[in-house]
């Protein structure tokens, strides 16, 4: 890239905007890290006014941008153009109004996930999406990829918890969609822009929805001899009536990772556990909890755990949340896929990957959210050895292809990306996909923001890396 | 009006139309208002449930299909669509109230029609289909014009197919009426019930009465002891009544016949604000619903809107006529326009075969 950094050095100081090589390769890759490229600079704007001149100049200047918060998606979203710039947003982490009348937190895009809820927890209120990675994933990052979590068949994705945002577009536009109420007029903006990957700018301030905390958990831990009685007990459950807050089933391999790492306590012998979590008012609770305890008493379960209080539940809570950072205890690589499919398929699709893994002789654990038929298999394999990451990723494909077979998705919550753009094709016909470029071309005609990511394509970086995060390998963040 | 029988008719006939307006059952009238040269086509034909799968909480249906018939389908398999929408009764369809953006009073504990809304199928202005989103609970997948075309008002292009979301119905529901002294107090007593361990489906505020109405969900072991909690609240001010205020709100027959009506979005703290300046008007009804984040504003002659639209913009609010007569303005108060919405009606209507969210030509 010919283009001098001088005018952007003026636009911040000196010492935000890096350019040797120390400081940019830290960024040179996320949470997916099989991939990585080297960014020409990383800049750290520290105000709304210091992003949108960067943004502007890179659009004056035609040089490709990728923002970034904490660098945590799994589906190489984050990863930095060569030659182009990261905008890291980590400094525009302030908590701008938490408003218990309106239910509202307006937020900066670098705060975390987990900030909000707890800046809104004097009031009783709490912001719902629970990605994983919460502890350190930022907002931006959440609304750029429509994060998930553990709650997203009662509760939904970001995209329903965001109300407004304030954006810079790749145009270099400054733009309002929605607002701080919870209804508006004409065409829903907001819902567009989230999820869009950081393929029409990038948003410096986002309303949040806040719910209110609930008053009471029923949290259940369940053993069974096999993957299949799980699988079942959910539909049992779903067929009840009742609408859990979080329903998610781990497998023998994920078991014993996560009791390696935490010693969870899950029961021994456990072919597949199964969490099921009721929430609500403590009436409403002391009634569902009867019945859901005698729904799962009729699903073949040996071993039944209740959680006694809030400290049980958390580590109830705590061999899931930990399980996919602890499969690499099992495996120096693993790719985590996220493919949906209808629910009650979950059993055939498990039993299809488990089928693929023998044949391939690839190992796979699985981790997912069974409330909502997404799946997480964690394809293991050793990057050292010649060709198993591409088994692994040719293994990882055949299952994507699958999901879209039996009617589901190639991602529930982690995005397209780098990862899986190859597949978008395979989702979509032609013309689905050409509307959604003509869409981007809207808001980003000479395609600076975020190129490389979503659409297949020509830009990408080569395969060149494999391992752990960083953060995941510290037990600083886990892999929803 | 044309009236296609099936996806492949409509398209045939949108190729041939230069200007085309799609509806429903018009049961938003001045959403439905188009000058002479522009063709309406109703989607009323393109009707019935595609396919419904109780055990994966999904629907697919044509737009056409009546919301009363789904709500009917749903409710023979125990479940809803929480968020409801308006005019069932009359007629509206599927397509009409996402293409509106009209969700009923059920938005306030799980979200609109947006939160609900899992992929669609339309006719673009250049005459092809496109689908997005998918049929699944849970799906990230591409840019999520599902959500985009909610609130579209058939200007971006025409909506075929549509799967939703849906989830268990509560065993039970009653309604609570709370009697407010003023619209401080309403909204301090609204934050307070939608911040509140009760886990409301409904609240609404009618302002004319200053009367909260709370709708509890629960099964039936459960819901007396939290109506009780919510009369104990207010000592005297609360008391339950009957589900009639649910459906007037749904059917808009508190609406004067011939008047116009307005949706405005607002939230709590922007009540009291704006329930001043439009009682200053004299003849303005006014219900909040969603938990006071949207105000249905009703005058009974469309000559009082313009001076509906001076307050609004007074507060830099919006509001989006929705019934009433084609010679009375859209959109009123504060006005929104950009670049980029220009530039995405290029994008799916290069052609300019849909009138402009101005409803320009």
């Amino acid at each position: 890239m010919a283009v001098s950094l001088t005018a952007l050095r003026n636009l911040l100081s000196d010492d935000r905007v890096l350019s040797d090589d120390a400081h940019v390769l830290a960024y040179e890759s996320d949470g997916l890290t099989a991939f990585k490229a080297e960014p020409r600079a990383v800049v750290i704007p520290e105000s709304s006014d210091e992003l949108i001149s960067v943004v502007q100049w890179c659009q004056c200047e035609g040089v490709p941008f990728v923002a970034r918060g904490s660098g945590t998606s799994l589906s190489g979203g984050s990863l930095p153009v060569d030659e182009g710039i990261v905008i890291a947003l980590n400094r525009l982490d302030k908590i701008l109004e938490i408003d218990p009348v309106d239910r509202v937190a307006v937020v900066q895009p670098g705060v975390v996930n987990l900030e909000v809820t707890r800046a809104a927890q004097a009031h009783g209120l709490y912001y719902a999406p629970d990605p994983s990675s919460q502890t350190i994933c930022t907002i931006g990052g959440n609304v750029a990829f429509n994060s998930g979590g553990a709650h997203c068949l009662k509760y939904g994705m970001t995209t329903n918890h965001v109300l407004g945002l304030k954006a810079v577009l790749a145009t270099g536009e400054v733009v309002q969609f929605g607002g701080r109420s919870r209804e508006q007029i004409g065409p829903d903006e907001v819902g567009l822009f989230c999820g869009s990957e950081g393929l029409f700018g990038v948003a410096y301030e986002i309303a949040l929805r806040l719910l209110p905390k609930a008053e009471s958990f029923h949290t259940v831990l369940v053993g069974y001899r096999s993957l299949e009685e799980a699988g079942n007990a959910v539909g049992v459950v779903i067929d009840s009536g009742l609408l859990p807050g979080a329903m998610e089933i781990m497998d023998a391999l994920a078991i014993e990772a996560a009791e390696a790492a935490v010693a969870c306590g899950y029961p021994k012998g456990a072919e597949a556990v199964l969490i099921v979590e009721l929430e609500g008012a403590a009436e409403k609770v002391a009634v569902e909890r009867e019945k859901l305890d005698a729904i799962l008493a009729q699903t073949g379960a040996f071993a039944t755990r209740v959680a006694v209080d809030d400290a049980d539940r958390m580590s109830i809570w705590k061999g899931r949340k930990s399980a996919f950072s602890a499969v690499g205890r099992l495996s120096p690589d693993f790719i985590v896929q996220d493919g949906v499919v209808p629910r009650s398929r979950l059993g055939e699709a498990l039993r299809r990957i488990d089928q693929m893994s023998t044949e391939t002789g690839i190992r796979v654990a699985n981790v997912f959210h069974a409330g909502d038929g997404n799946l997480h298999p964690l394809i293991l394999y050793n990057g050292r050895e010649e060709g198993s990451l591409e088994a692994a990723e040719a293994l990882a494909g055949r299952i994507l292809k699958m999901c879209i077979g039996m009617g589901g998705s190639i991602t529930g919550e982690h995005g397209i990306g780098m990862e899986k753009r190859d597949y978008l094709g395979d989702m979509f016909a032609e013309d689905d996909i050409q509307m959604m470029k003509d869409i981007r071309a809207a808001f980003d005609p000479d395609q600076i923001a975020n190129p490389g990511k979503m659409f297949p394509g020509p830009e990408a970086p080569a395969l060149s890396q494999h391992g752990v995060h960083p953060l995941e390998a510290a037990g600083i963040i886990s892999r929803e | 009006m044309l009236e296609p029988r099936d996806t492949s008719e409509l398209q045939d006939l949108v190729v041939d139309c230069p200007r085309v307006l799609p509806v429903g059952s018009r049961t938003k009238t001045r959403l439905c208002a188009v000058d002479e040269g522009c063709q309406l086509i109703t989607t009323r034909g393109l009707s019935g449930i595609i396919e419904y799968q109780p055990s994966e909480y999904t629907f697919t249906a044509f737009a056409g299909t009546r919301v009363r018939e789904i709500k009917e389908a749903l409710r023979a398999k125990g479940q809803f669509l929480p968020c409801s929408s308006l005019y069932s009764d009359r007629g509206a369809t599927l397509g009409g109230a996402v293409a509106s953006g009209l969700s009923g009073a059920g938005r306030f504990r799980f979200g609109g029609l947006r939160d609900f809304v899992l992929g669609i199928q339309f006719l673009s202005g250049q005459g092809k289909f496109v689908s997005a989103g998918g049929k699944v609970v849970k799906n990230a997948a591409g840019f999520d014009l599902p959500k985009f075309m909610v609130g579209s008002l058939g200007r971006y292009g025409i909506i075929t197919e549509m799967t939703f979301k849906v989830f268990p119905r509560p065993t039970v529901e009653r309604t609570l009426q709370v009697q407010c002294q003023s619209h401080e107090q309403a909204v301090d007593r609204l934050a307070l019930a939608a911040s509140s361990r009760w886990e409301l489906y409904a609240i609404d505020y009618e302002a004319v009465r200053k009367r909260l109405y709370l709708r509890v969900g629960s099964p039936s072991e459960a819901i007396a002891k939290i109506a009780s909690d919510i009369v104990g609240t207010w000592p005297g001010d609360v008391q339950e009544v009957g589900d009639d205020y649910w459906q007037e709100t749904r059917e808009l027959s508190w609406v004067p016949d011939t008047g116009a009506l307005v949706k405005v979005p607002v939230s709590p703290r922007g009540i009291v604000r704006l329930q001043e300046q439009l009682e200053s008007l004299g003849d303005v009804c006014v219900r909040y619903s969603s938990g006071g984040n949207v105000g249905y504003v009703a005058v009974p002659e469309g000559n009082l809107l313009s001076a509906v639209s001076d307050s609004l913009t007074k507060l830099s609010m919006s509001g989006l006529h929705i019934v009433g007569e084609a010679t009375e303005p859209l959109w009123l108060g504060a006005t929104r326009s950009s670049h980029i919405e220009a530039r995405l009606k290029h994008a799916l209507d290069p052609c300019g075969r849909f009138p402009t969210i101005h409803d320009q030509d």
